[in-house]
């Protein structure tokens, strides 16, 4: 069943048409990787699905609930991240999960507990100190606290990785993928390497539009390159260029493309078994995000 | 109404941790105590620097001069703190972005306005009262044999003239983002009102008045029928400020 069902979404701000058309569903217990490069409309969106920015035309259902602008009763469902979270410097972390969690409905008890139970979660049970004191790091952590507070169906991050350094890359992804089992991720990146990594689909806003989605393994096996990669002493180089027209200088080897791998494999093989040709390395290379997402883009 | 209780017990902390409680109460405080003791005091005090004819003309001080003292000061100075408090109160967190994490929770805006509101005008009713109190209390000890009338609605009307300008703050924190463009709005606003003062046809709706005849109420120049239609017209003019805030910021983008 889809948990986010967003239908023919228009927004523009004065005469920038910012997203044009935009339709996707999203499933439940999966990390949802919302591509773009910046300023493709993928805030925009996000804010839409909040009910935090009005939409031009279109229709969002979350957990079966239709969006309202300023009417945020559909956000009991969700936690949110913005891309630069600020809260109150004066408040600790535990402080402000208490008040998130009050005004999120949770009794006094709960609150108290689901306010200890985040805390743990990433990474910050030790720490009695104002906000004002925190990190970027600590900062995007305590987003994802007060994020979960309420148990909610969806997480949505914005960006959540985008500022931080390594180190803190890496806790933040692996506290989106320890919480999926409960909760639905939707997280926006430009970063295609973390999409990579953690998502298990994705969609790729370009001008306003998706111009692809689906599952990330499933699109990246769709378009597995028939590329062949080869290295080998610069006089062998010289020679299987002449051989083969189509080949492309790359990072101090070739890259040879073709229709059917298995053909140009036996072919090469062949050539330098005639010509007594010795090549260090021949390899299949792999589609990354990162090719899917410039050929998408290109167009 | 969890969520208007707990914005509001925010706002307490938010007013106690960044220091405004402390000026607030600093600044009360020292008015009232400023006021009666500078009315008995001050003619001593200036009679050492003055020459004697000059000493000897001042009239002895009465508990009017005490009262006198108390409206000159909570009607500027004490209202322009309340001003300079709670001009940024939810405009700052419009441009800090504070709000967004708890919209996005389902906080309503009106919750967020009518807190605000409410807590401005706590803080404003609980530091009069306690000022009056001082100030009562050196008045009947200083001059216990007083002929001083209607002080209730004396006190009351300035009391409301301070709701009247929380409401007007409130309105402006919500069309606009920045503290100046509050500030200004606030005292266009009270321009707006010395023009009105200056038609004696528009008496009946000089909001002003509630700030400036409080003395001449005390020597009974004016009584409450003086002031029905104005009351009226401030108060239901305070609430419009009010829900016209909550209507128009439930339709901005945070």
């Amino acid at each position: 069943m889809s948990i986010v069902d967003i239908q023919h979404i228009s927004k523009s701000f004065g005469s920038k048409q910012v997203l044009n058309d935009v339709s996707i569903k999203i499933e439940e217990g999966r990390i949802f990787g919302l591509i773009g490069q910046n300023g493709a409309g993928k805030t925009t969106l996000m804010k839409i699905i909040l009910g935090l920015l009005k939409k031009d035309a279109g229709d969002i259902t979350l957990v079966g609930e239709k969006v309202q602008f300023g009417q945020t009763v559909t956000n009991q469902a969700i936690g949110y991240l913005p891309d630069v979270p600020s809260f109150y410097p004066y408040y600790t972390a535990y402080e402000y999960l208490l008040l998130c969690g009050e005004i999120t409905g949770l009794s006094k008890k709960e609150r108290e507990l689901r306010a200890k139970e985040t805390l743990t979660q990433v990474g910050l049970e030790k720490n009695n100190k104002k906000i004002a004191s925190f990190s970027r790091g600590m900062k995007q952590r305590l987003g994802i606290a007060q994020a979960l507070i309420h148990k909610p169906k969806i997480l949505i991050c914005d960006e959540p990785t985008s500022a931080l350094d390594p180190n803190g890359r890496r806790d933040i992804l692996k506290i989106l993928q320890q919480i999926k089992h409960e909760t639905t991720v939707i997280f926006s990146t430009h970063l295609l390497n973390d999409a990579e990594n953690i998502c298990d689909d994705l969609a790729i806003l370009h001008n306003g539009s998706f111009v692809i989605s689906g599952d990330v393994q499933h699109l990246l096996n769709e378009r597995r390159k028939s590329t062949l990669f080869i290295e080998a002493p610069v006089q062998t180089l010289e020679k299987l260029k002449e051989a083969f027209p189509e080949a492309t200088d790359k990072n101090h080897g070739i890259a040879l493309h073709s229709a059917s791998i298995e053909k140009t494999q036996s072919t090469l093989f062949q050539y330098c078994l005639e010509h007594q040709l010795v090549i260090h390395s021949m390899s299949v290379e792999k589609t990354t995000l990162d090719d899917l997402f410039m050929e998408v883009t290109a167009k | 109404m969890t969520q208007f209780w707990a914005m509001f017990k925010k706002e307490n902390i938010s007013f106690l941790r960044t220091y405004k409680l402390l000026i607030f109460c600093s600044v009360f405080l020292l008015l009232a105590f400023l006021s009666p003791l500078s009315a008995k005091f001050m003619p001593e005090i200036l009679s050492n620097f003055l020459p004697k004819e000059v000493a000897d003309s001042f009239p002895e001080p009465t508990a009017f001069s005490s009262w006198e003292q108390f409206f000159k000061n909570f009607s500027q100075i004490g209202l322009f703190i309340v001003v300079l408090l709670f001009a940024p109160i939810l405009s700052a967190e419009r441009q800090n972005g504070t709000l967004i994490i708890l919209f996005s929770k389902g906080l309503s805006r009106s919750a967020v306005v009518m807190s605000k509101w409410l807590f401005a005008a706590f803080m404003w009713t609980i530091g009069y009262v306690i000022s009056f109190a001082i100030v009562y209390f050196y008045t009947e000890f200083y001059w216990p044999a007083n002929d001083v009338t209607q002080l209730f609605l004396a006190i009351f009307t300035l009391w409301l003239f301070g709701l009247f300008l929380i409401s007007v703050i409130i309105f402006a924190n919500v069309l606009f983002r920045s503290y100046f463009s509050t500030l200004l709005f606030t005292l266009g606003i009270i321009i707006l009102l010395f023009i009105v003062a200056i038609f004696p046809k528009l008496e009946k709706i000089s909001i002003l008045r509630l700030a400036t005849e409080n003395n001449a109420i005390l020597q009974n120049l004016f009584t409450w029928q003086d002031y029905t239609v104005l009351m009226s017209v401030t108060s239901g003019l305070s609430i419009i400020l009010v829900l016209l805030a909550v209507i128009i910021f439930n339709k901005k983008t945070v």
